[in-house]
């Protein structure tokens, strides 16, 4: 349980957010032109205009609803497809105004702008404010290229109408402030990541604390007031087993605490004063669920300088799963035999073309590979556009001690 | 013994039963405090087209106060928004959408007063324009039904004075047309807004899902992690016990300095075990974050938090992230002096915490810390203050109907 959506996530979903808007905003537009392509007319009521009219905006209202219903699907083929029947659509639908109504004499109309917004709001495709940005000022230039076209097909005088304007300069205004502001939400949303583990740490340790109580009260404590109580003189048989059985008991860790005791505090484990183990809780403040899988213990049989370099490309690693990936878990899988140990950081997120050149995947190259090669380790990255980005790191370990 | 002490049952149920809104503000706090700006600029940019349109309305006016009020009713509207939906003042709820978008209405109508019957076009009127400025925010904040019905009420009142227009403007069409023309704007900026929250809320509930799954495989990482800590600190609690035990054992005989021993070794084990039994949610998660700074000062944490009705356990999990974070922030403010840092809680029947701290550091600095987690608090039903003054730090969160100031 936690609040928000992680900034990794948001950017994401603002855009699809933000398409989604748009696109809702647009079949309203075109819902109010249909209204009008019923109704106009000089109050004559509906007729075989009307009909030719609004029939002319029919494919286009369905493929930009199907657009408002895939909020989450693929929609750059369907953006392009609804901006070129659209296209088609608003230069039959204004030439269709121009024959039905001949006291219009240019184009700014409201009747007119309606389209054209409706183009205009396409909404991107939810990948970002300045894709958003492009995809709605080509929407907006086709619109009214087509406005143009049929003004000229129909002998009126062509004028940009102020209210296709207007909302095109409020979408690119708010996808610009989407841009600039969006994912601001930095230390007080990892603070509260964080505290949601410690709310449930502490509430771990209070039902521990209860138990261990409970367990000293009819162990220990008992058999320390018995001896309270008891006359001087030779320890009762009854007694001494009592006692041997909570020193027992003692070493071998209270029933409260039986996994715990013959484990090291937590200060002295390696596993808790690793790189790694603080990469992992970094992602986690982010937002990112990690799962961690293997056995911790086996990082002990890393030399110091292998362990930290493990541990910065692990971060790395980390890193571009939250910056890249979309994905909302990772996984850290720890795997050892004889003489190395493996580390695999999995997501199923968006992957990406291993041998890319992309700036973005420098990070990869330089803090993984690098750090790994120098500690005698080799990388493995698969990484497919559906399936997510897999990277396997395996470095040497020294072998196991035998007891 | 079982039976809670201080606060009802009934209490926890009820003030934990608060009905969740799908409102990006209740589900996503943070994200809505970073979009705050947007609310302003959008006003500022309704109040710069109602100044234009009606400049270009000069030659139509019939009464030039009229239009002289609706822009002043305008700018009213506008204050309201800004100022409530500000974090500093969340949450925004009902009465405010309601008064915003109720003066938007009234400055529309008295713009149309104002050129009513000289008026030529109804597409360059601002106030249909106006109300859907201000719509287009109110879905980050009120829910999507709500502030369709707000659109819908606005789009029927613009429409129907369009349509009464329809007589004496200079195109000449039926009345439903001019309705249209006013009410789109309205409807299709309500709507895109709606599309936006509606969007953004079932991201943000998929994504809890996925984080709630998460922390529940995380479990057992953690409870691996109390345990040791608990076995550490319990190991102290042992550490004269075992060696007594084992002598006594040894000698297989009772002496008048063992039976003295014994009893002051029982008697600190069970006032310790009755204190860390007694320890509550906040005493530990005060102690947490003082230790996790490096403050810890051998204060025994009990005695920072004064809670004696267990008030805490009112908390839900959500309300406890945002309390133990705000704790945990304090406790790292660079001017705090940490042995000074109580908790109060009073009142069983309205919770209200208190939490009151030396500290040598400006107010502004302090107030930028702690805002956002305080504003997440208000967006989870709870009322906050923040007072700075004489190098005290009060901070105070409290469920609506608490007496104290």
């Amino acid at each position: 349980m936690s609040l928000g959506l992680p900034t990794h996530l948001s950017r994401a979903a603002n855009s699809r957010a933000l398409a989604t808007a748009a696109r809702w905003a647009g079949l309203v537009c075109l819902v109010a032109a249909l209204v009008n392509a019923l109704f106009s007319g000089f109050g004559q009521g509906v007729n075989g205009a009307s009909w030719l009219t609004l029939a002319m905006l029919l494919p286009m209202v369905a493929l930009l609803a199907v657009l408002a219903l895939l909020a989450r699907g693929r929609t750059v083929a369907l953006t392009i497809a609804y901006l070129a029947v659209g296209t088609v659509c608003t230069y039959f639908y204004v030439v269709a105004i121009f024959l039905g109504t001949p006291a219009y004499r240019d184009t700014n109309l409201f009747v007119v702008a309606l389209p054209v917004v409706a183009m205009t709001l396409v909404g991107g495709t939810g990948t970002g404010a300045l894709a958003g940005i492009l995809w709605a000022s080509l929407g907006f230039a086709l619109a009214e290229a087509a406005v143009l076209l049929a003004a000229v097909t129909t002998d009126r005088v062509f004028t940009t109408d102020a209210i296709s304007l207007g909302a095109y300069l409020l979408l690119v205004g708010v996808l610009a402030f989407d841009g600039l502001t969006r994912g601001s939400r930095g230390r007080t949303q990892s603070a509260i990541h964080r505290a949601v583990r410690d709310v449930r740490l502490v509430e771990l340790r209070r039902s521990l604390v209860a138990d261990l109580a409970a367990d000293t009260h009819d162990t220990v404590l008992s058999e320390l007031l018995a001896l309270s109580r008891s006359e001087p003189g030779p320890l009762s048989e009854r007694l001494r087993e009592r006692i041997d059985a909570d020193l027992q008991a003692l070493g071998r860790g209270l029933p409260s605490l039986t996994q715990a005791l013959a484990a090291e505090s937590i200060d002295d484990d390696p596993w808790y004063r690793s790189d790694l183990h603080r990469a992992i809780e970094d992602a986690r403040d982010e937002g990112l669920a990690v799962d961690v899988s293997g056995d911790r213990s086996s990082i002990a049989r890393l030399d110091e300088t292998t362990l930290r370099a493990i541990g910065l490309a692990v971060r790395q690693c980390l890193v571009n799963v939250i910056r890249h990936s979309g994905s909302a878990t990772a996984e850290v899988a720890l795997s050892i035999c004889d003489d190395s140990l493996s580390v695999m950081v999995v997501d199923g997120g968006r992957g990406f073309a291993p041998d890319s050149t992309a700036g973005d995947r420098l990070g990869l190259r330089q803090s993984v590979h690098d750090r790994i090669s120098r500690v005698g380790g080799t990388v493995t990255v698969y990484s497919s556009a559906d399936v997510g980005t897999t990277v396997i790191m395996v470095v040497p370990c020294a072998p196991e001690v035998v007891a | 013994m079982n039976a809670p002490r201080g606060v009802a049952t009934a209490t926890i149920v009820r003030l934990r039963s608060v009905p969740v809104e799908r409102t990006p503000q209740r589900l996503d706090p943070l994200g809505v405090q970073s979009a705050w700006l947007l609310v302003p600029l959008i006003g500022a940019t309704a109040i710069g087209y109602a100044v234009t349109s009606t400049i270009w309305h000069r030659d139509q006016l019939r009464s030039p106060a009229l239009a002289i009020a609706a822009i002043a009713v305008l700018v009213l509207a506008v204050a309201v928004a800004a100022v409530r939906t500000h974090p500093g003042l969340a949450p925004f709820g009902r009465w405010s959408h309601v008064a915003v978008i109720g003066l938007a209405i009234v400055a529309a109508c008295l713009f149309d007063a104002s050129v009513w019957g000289h008026n030529l076009r109804i597409q360059d009127d601002w106030g249909q324009i106006a109300i859907a400025l201000l719509l287009i925010a109110m879905p980050l904040y009120r829910p999507v039904l709500e502030v369709l019905a707000a659109a819908a009420a606005g789009a029927v009142v613009v429409g129907a004075l369009a349509a009464l227009q329809s007589g004496t403007l200079a195109i000449h069409t039926g009345p439903i047309v001019y309705a249209t023309v006013a009410a789109t704007p309205v409807l299709a900026l309500a709507l895109g807004g709606a599309g936006y929250a509606w969007t953004m809320t079932g991201e943000t509930l998929r994504w809890r899902e996925v984080a709630r799954a998460g922390q529940e495989r995380l479990e057992g990482e953690l409870r691996d992690t109390a345990q040791r800590q608990v076995a550490q600190e319990s190991a102290a609690a042992f550490e004269e016990i075992v060696p007594f035990l084992d002598g006594v054992l040894a000698r297989g005989e009772i002496t008048g300095a063992d039976r003295d021993r014994a009893g002051e070794l029982a008697s600190g084990l069970r006032a310790l075990a009755v204190s860390s039994v007694e320890r509550t949610w906040l005493d530990e998660t005060v102690a947490l974050a003082l230790a996790g700074r490096g403050h810890a000062d051998g204060t025994v944490a009990a005695s920072r938090v004064h809670d004696p009705d267990r008030l805490d356990r009112v908390l839900t999990d959500e309300q406890r992230a945002i309390v133990s974070a705000l704790v945990s922030t304090v406790s790292e403010l660079p001017g705090l002096d940490p042995a000074s840092l109580r908790i109060d809680v009073a009142e069983p029947e309205h919770p209200s915490f208190e939490l009151t701290a030396r500290i040598a550091q400006q107010r502004r600095g302090i107030r930028r810390e702690l805002v956002p987690y305080l504003s997440a608090l208000r967006s989870v039903s709870m009322e906050t203050g923040l007072r700075v003054r004489a190098g005290e730090l009060t901070l105070r969160f409290a469920y609506p109907g608490s007496r104290r100031p």
